[in-house]
Parts: structure tokens; C-alpha cells; sequence
């Protein structure tokens, strides 16, 4: 008798927590502000301690790192430094370019879109837990000014935008993200949407306004892909260069490798863009 | 010192383990989930009515560091506590490996169970690469277990079951 008892009021205190948990995930899911804030606040107090964490853990972290991929790294040490000596000639020939280009934007009297202000954050860890793959944490946060949507972006290209601000700490949502998209111009030519991918060297550009006069071969090889200008990213950031041109049917599919090595992102620029009414 | 302060003592520690240290040591990109192997390890010294309560917390107390789905975990961690809880009683007779492997299987329970739910509610993106992170995860779990458990015993050393039921 008191065996039944106590598991209905087991039955019962579970099934009350249940519907508690319910309550909470439907007042969330529908945006209820006090929720939001409520878990805002919770980042902002761990926050310290996080930071505090990290510089005691990074050094383990990195040194597990070290262990694991101490060949890997002396390999990728000596293609890096190959590739450096020719991006120092590249980095001669773009200043020029730049210059010119901007000497050409003021003779016609268009607005620098690149010419916002900007923060530069660190990226500090990955986001605890395993449910938030393509995201990662930046150290600057509203009170530097950072809002929801802002654009990221490295000196290589576009890396993703801000999904969420707390006080110090901002998560952004990288481009490879499957949730992100972002419309661009391929080859100057081709507007296209392009789409994160999960994986984080490549987006796929699906939809376009005129897909017939997208070519199917891979004319498009190696052409630059830049933001065609919206109402999260402004225009002219480079995403990256086309891969191929996958086309089944009626759908045409251009791969994209992203310039930004979103595996291995350190210090990140967050445009403080406010996209034009 | 009491049972519930080492209690206390014992979750927070693995509550910042779990945001700080494991948020970068991963295997193969995947992290333990600590706080669920929390909860179903308390409840075997707890009971099933005191344990579905401190999952909850625990469950919620890591929604709110995550930004996941505000009771989504609470729920998950709620739910997993509950089987070893009402099963404890009986599980002084099983063995220890036999408990080992048990709380790895409620882990994977666990995840799965947060992945699906959350896809129920409109977040799809949780079921990418869930069997790779049920494996790795749950294995990291179990790894870990014997250290947790550890804790979780001193926790309970001088009280030994704080059972209510």
C-alpha cells in the first residue's frame, strides 16, 4: 500500500517537472522575454568565470592539440609558410588594385560599403556541448557595441554573423552553418543564394533569380564569389572562389570554397553595419 | 561537512568542467555531457523522487549556460535520472560494470532523447551528426564515469543512501 503510494507521488512530482520543462521549452521557443533575459544574465555571470577557465585550461587544451596533430602541424607549418611568401607579392599587387579602386569609387561618387566601423574580437572557445556545431564564441559583446546580425568577417572573407549578444560574449553563426544564408554575385555575373553546407570549407549557391543562364560547365571555375549587398551582409565582402558546378536536372548547384579558413579562426572583424533603410 | 553541500559542491565542479574544459577537449569534435552522466549517477544513491527533481535543476541549470532550448536538457536530464532511481533499490545486486554499462546506455538515451525532442519543437539542426555524437559522446561518458561516480560517492560517504523513497 505505502509502494503505491509513494510511486504515484513519484509518478505525480514527474510528471508535474515534465510539464514544467514543457512550459518553459513553449514560453522559449515563442521568444518570452524574461526567459531570453533570464538566460542572458546566466552567460553574463559564468562569463568571467569562463574566461578565467580558458586561460587555465588552454594551455591542457592545446597541448592535447599539440599531441595529437604534431606531425599534421609541421606539414601545414611548411605549406603556410610557401603560401605566405606568395600572398606578400599578392598582398603588393591588391594594394594597388585598392587604391585605384578607391580612387575609381570617389570619382563616381559612390559610398565605401566597406567604410563601417568595426570591432575585433578573439574567438575564445567552441560553444559548450555538442548541439551547436558552426557556431563559435567571440570575447566582445553589447558593450562593444555588438547587435544580433551583424556581419564577421576575417581579412580572407566572411566568416558569418552574430546570432547572439550577451555582455561580454557573442556567438556567431558561421557561414557553413546549414541555417545560414547569404545572397551573392558569382563572377560579378550570377546572383545567386548561397547556403551553408555543414561543412566548414565549402557553401553551396542554389537559387538563382535566372538559373538558365547559369552555365552548366564549369566555366565558372575559379571565379570570385562576393555578398551581393542585403539586409545582414553589405556588398562586396568575399565569401570565397566557385569549386564547380553541379547541375542535376532543373537544379544547378555551384560549389563554393570559402576564402576564410573557418576551421581555424582566431581573431575575427565585426562589422557594426546598419543596412540602408 | 553535509551531504548537500559536497552534493552542491560535487555538481558545480562538474558543471564547470563541462562549460570550460570540455568546451575545447574534444574527441574528434565531440564533447562529454557531463551533466546528464551527472544526474543518472546521482540518482542511484538518491532515489527516483529526489532525483528527477535535482536533474531538472541540474538539466536547467546547463539550458541556461548553453542557450539551448530553455527545458529541453531539464527535461532530458529529468527523464534519465528517473530509471536508475526507481531501479536502485534493486541495483545493489548488479555489478559495477553491469551499472557502468547501464549509465552508458541511459547517456545515449539522453542525447538521442534531447536531439529528437528538439527536433519535435522545431529545431531540426539538433539530428545532424547525432550518431556520431551519441557515440563519441556516450563512450566519453563512460570514460569519465568512474571519475564522476567518485565524486558522486564522496558527495554521499558519510550518509552513505539519502533515500526518501
Amino acid at each position: 500500500m505505502a509502494l503505491t503510494r509513494s510511486s504515484g507521488r513519484r509518478r505525480y512530482r514527474l510528471s508535474m517537472l515534465v510539464l514544467t520543462a514543457i512550459t518553459f521549452l513553449t514560453l522559449d521557443l515563442r521568444g518570452f522575454g524574461p526567459l531570453t533575459s533570464l538566460q542572458q544574465g546566466a552567460r553574463d555571470v559564468l562569463s568571467p568565470v569562463r574566461s578565467r577557465a580558458d586561460s587555465v585550461f588552454r594551455p591542457i587544451t592545446d597541448r592535447i592539440d599539440q599531441f595529437n596533430g604534431g606531425d599534421k602541424l609541421r606539414k601545414d607549418n611548411a605549406a603556410l609558410q610557401a603560401e605566405l611568401d606568395d600572398l606578400k607579392g599578392q598582398q603588393l599587387r591588391d594594394e594597388a588594385d585598392a587604391a585605384n579602386y578607391r580612387k575609381l569609387r570617389e570619382q563616381v561618387g559612390l559610398q565605401d560599403d566597406l567604410a563601417i566601423p568595426q570591432v575585433i574580437g578573439r574567438v575564445t572557445y567552441d560553444v559548450p556541448g555538442n548541439f551547436a556545431p558552426n557556431t563559435v564564441e567571440i570575447d566582445r559583446g553589447s558593450s562593444s557595441g555588438l547587435v544580433a546580425n551583424q556581419p564577421v568577417i576575417t581579412k580572407a572573407g566572411l566568416v558569418g554573423r552574430i546570432e547572439h549578444v550577451d555582455r561580454d560574449r557573442a556567438t556567431v553563426r558561421l557561414i557553413s552553418h546549414p541555417d545560414s544564408t547569404v545572397a551573392v554575385y558569382i563572377g560579378e555575373q550570377y546572383q545567386m543564394l548561397a547556403r551553408g553546407t555543414g561543412v566548414t570549407s565549402q557553401i553551396d549557391a542554389i537559387l538563382s533569380l535566372d538559373p538558365e543562364r547559369i552555365p552548366r560547365d564549369n566555366q565558372l571555375e575559379g571565379d570570385l564569389v562576393t555578398t551581393a549587398g542585403g539586409p545582414v551582409f553589405p556588398k562586396d565582402i568575399v565569401v570565397g572562389r566557385v569549386a564547380k558546378v553541379v547541375s542535376s536536372g532543373e537544379q544547378v548547384t555551384v560549389k563554393v570554397d570559402l576564402a576564410a579558413d573557418l576551421s581555424a579562426l582566431d581573431f575575427v572583424t565585426v562589422l557594426l553595419y546598419k543596412p540602408p533603410s | 561537512m553535509s551531504t548537500q553541500l559536497r552534493l552542491v559542491i560535487v555538481v558545480v565542479v562538474v558543471f564547470l568542467l563541462q562549460i570550460t574544459l570540455f568546451a575545447g577537449l574534444r574527441i574528434d569534435g565531440v564533447a562529454p555531457e557531463l551533466p546528464l552522466l551527472l544526474s543518472i549517477l546521482i540518482s542511484l544513491h538518491v532515489g527516483a523522487e529526489r532525483s528527477i527533481v535535482i536533474g531538472f535543476v541540474i538539466g536547467l541549470a546547463y539550458d541556461l549556460a548553453l542557450g539551448t532550448p530553455l527545458g529541453l536538457w531539464a527535461l532530458v536530464c529529468c527523464l534519465a535520472s528517473y530509471p536508475f532511481g526507481v531501479a536502485s533499490a534493486n541495483l545493489d545486486r548488479t555489478s559495477g560494470t553491469g551499472l557502468w554499462l547501464l549509465g552508458g546506455l541511459l547517456s545515449a538515451g539522453g542525447i538521442i532523447g534531447f536531439a529528437t525532442a528538439g527536433a519535435m519543437v522545431g529545431r531540426t539542426d539538433l539530428l545532424r551528426g547525432l550518431g556520431h555524437i551519441v557515440v563519441v559522446a556516450t563512450a566519453f561518458n563512460l570514460l569519465l564515469s568512474p571519475v564522476v561516480g567518485r565524486g558522486v560517492r564522496w558527495a554521499f560517504a558519510s550518509g552513505g543512501r539519502v533515500r526518501t523513497v
